[in-house]
């Protein structure tokens, strides 16, 4: 017993002393796909101070991307296990718990959402997301909120080299910041599209996972930094400041491994501590 | 379109069950200035009518520009029914304006007006004074209207967190504990609020060793790691302050 705790403690040491020292390493990483070149992520967990804390699995009926089937995500802290099933209605509408998801007949990318009331909310709130999208990347947002025509928020994203490096989260109808992230990537480092890091998609953050939302990043994130501000005076009212590195990366350039100091990014809930992504290909 | 369909089954039903032959009805509406109404006599069947503008069908379309009373006479073998419909016009008023001070919305408005506010486009029941106060997050506007027909909308608002002082319990938990000083705070609670979150950290003197405030933006599930200041060991305990509600909880510092 005496044993066992003595090497917890020197793990978390270890990760304190050096939190960023090793941007990645790749050189005895395994090979995700020997036949393929198309892997979707199957799996992401969140492991801290040894255990797993949170976990989401994801199957798909084939595998096009951003187009899972089903997605189980278990906290084991609380005990929570949430399941999205998805209904397809046809090729351009699918229901998940409730929501409507609305897909490009062509390029498959989600246009439209609109939720269902969901148990957490105090009130009957119908969100309504539109997402444009130009060049394969998603643009703009559009949301509306219990029907109006006026969208009430705007968001827009910018990117470099099919990168995302900023996002802003406009109040529209008085054209106010009240949200926004920097994102920087290791400027060498290339990989295969893992993970979309949308950090505006609050109550639809599960969906980042499920569905296609254009092209993903092909770089590796080495921090992100959120501010949200008050509409009136521009105020700073809430801060949110992560540094990811220790990227395990395999051969065939799959993000396996990664570790990251500092907040929780709420609509990127899977991205903290450590995580471990797995990935299933086809034959 | 809804509304007009019930108003004119309400003049069916009210004149049919209420009034004798020869009796007036007399069916008072509001509309706002501009909008058309369609008026429809409550005798159904085998009657000819006679409308106070001339016409002669069932059911006319109006649109006055000031309160106006319509009569229909409606005959047939069973008598002459005379029903009269007094249409108030509604003028839509200028567009008031809402300011948000602390914990409160505040509208400009006049007395002899009516006012609502909606949040998030939905009206809000019972609120019908010029102030709003506690918002929670969202956007809203006020309305008002003289007569209740034409609400004349504010811009809107978007207040970015919760204002309101009601306290509903929460669930903390804290891992690992024991720890090296390096944890989480695990915070559970029963509805997405946006609200800041404060956390002290203190020896079991009650000296305080660490202070970190959170904005929780619309979320029932937040984790805030927390790192204590190197050197620290022993029992600690962690405040979580949330609206009122005190959470402590105890973890062990090896």
């Amino acid at each position: 017993m005496r044993r066992f705790y003595l090497v917890i403690i020197i793990c978390v040491f270890f990760s304190c002393e050096k939190p960023y020292s090793a941007i990645y390493e790749s050189s005895d990483a395994e090979q995700v796909s020997l036949l393929t070149d198309t892997c979707l992520l199957a799996s992401i967990s969140s492991t801290n101070f040894v255990k797993v804390e949170e976990a989401v699995s994801l199957n798909y009926a084939s595998l096009s991307r951003g187009n899972a089937n089903l997605m189980i995500s278990t906290n084991f802290l609380t005990n929570k296990i949430k399941t999205f099933s998805r209904v397809i209605i046809n090729d351009t509408l699918s229901i998940v718990d409730g929501d409507s998801i609305f897909l490009n007949k062509k390029t498959k990318y989600v246009e439209r959402i609109l939720t269902n009331k969901k148990p957490l909310d105090l009130e009957f709130d119908q969100y309504e997301y539109r997402f444009i999208y130009k060049d394969s990347l998603l643009e703009s947002r559009l949301m509306f909120i219990n029907g109006d025509t006026v969208p009430y928020f705007e968001s827009k994203y910018t990117y470099v080299q099919n990168n995302l490096t900023k996002l802003e989260m406009f109040f529209k109808p008085a054209n106010k910041l009240i949200f926004e992230t920097n994102l920087v990537y290791d400027k060498m480092i290339k990989v295969k599209p893992w993970l979309y890091f949308y950090s505006d998609f609050f109550n639809i953050a599960d969906y980042l996972l499920m569905f296609n939302f254009g092209a993903m990043p092909l770089g590796v994130l080495t921090s992100m930094e959120s501010f949200a501000y008050a509409p009136d005076d521009g105020q700073k009212i809430g801060e949110w400041k992560v540094k990811f590195s220790n990227y395990k990366i395999s051969k065939d350039k799959y993000v396996l491994k990664l570790s990251s100091a500092g907040d929780r990014i709420q609509s990127l809930p899977y991205l903290f501590q450590n995580t471990e992504l797995k990935y299933k290909c086809s034959n | 379109m809804i509304k007009k369909c019930n108003i004119v089954v309400l003049v069916f039903i009210f004149s049919n069950i209420l009034f004798a032959q020869n009796a007036v009805a007399l069916i008072d509406t509001t509309i706002c200035k501009g909008s058309v109404i369609k008026l429809v006599s409550p005798k159904i069947g085998s009657y000819t009518y006679l409308w106070s503008t001339g016409e002669t069908s069932e059911s006319i379309i109006v649109s006055p520009a000031s309160t106006t009373v319509y009569s229909v006479q409606s005959t047939s073998t069973a008598g002459v029914f005379i029903d009269e419909f007094r249409v108030a016009v509604d003028v839509p008023l200028n567009a008031p304006t809402i300011t948000f001070n602390l914990d409160r919305l505040i509208s400009t408005y006049s007395p002899n007006t009516q006012i609502r506010w909606l949040k998030n486009n939905l009206v809000l029941p019972g609120q019908n004074s010029d102030t709003l106060k506690f918002p929670l997050q969202g956007v809203y506007k006020s309305e008002i209207s003289s007569l209740g027909a034409c609400w004349t909308p504010s811009q809107l608002i978007y207040v970015p967190m919760d204002t309101d002082t009601s306290t509903s319990g929460f669930k903390a938990i804290v891992f690992p504990n024991p720890s090296t000083g390096y944890f989480n705070l695990l915070l559970d609670l029963p509805l997405r609020i946006s609200k800041e979150v404060t956390i002290i950290v203190s020896d079991i003197s009650g000296n305080k060793i660490f202070e970190k405030k959170q904005f929780i933006y619309h979320s029932a599930m937040v984790k805030i790691p927390i790192t204590l200041p190197a050197g620290f060991k022993g029992q600690a305990l962690i405040t979580t302050m949330l609206n009122g509600i005190i959470n402590t909880q105890q973890v062990i510092i090896q």
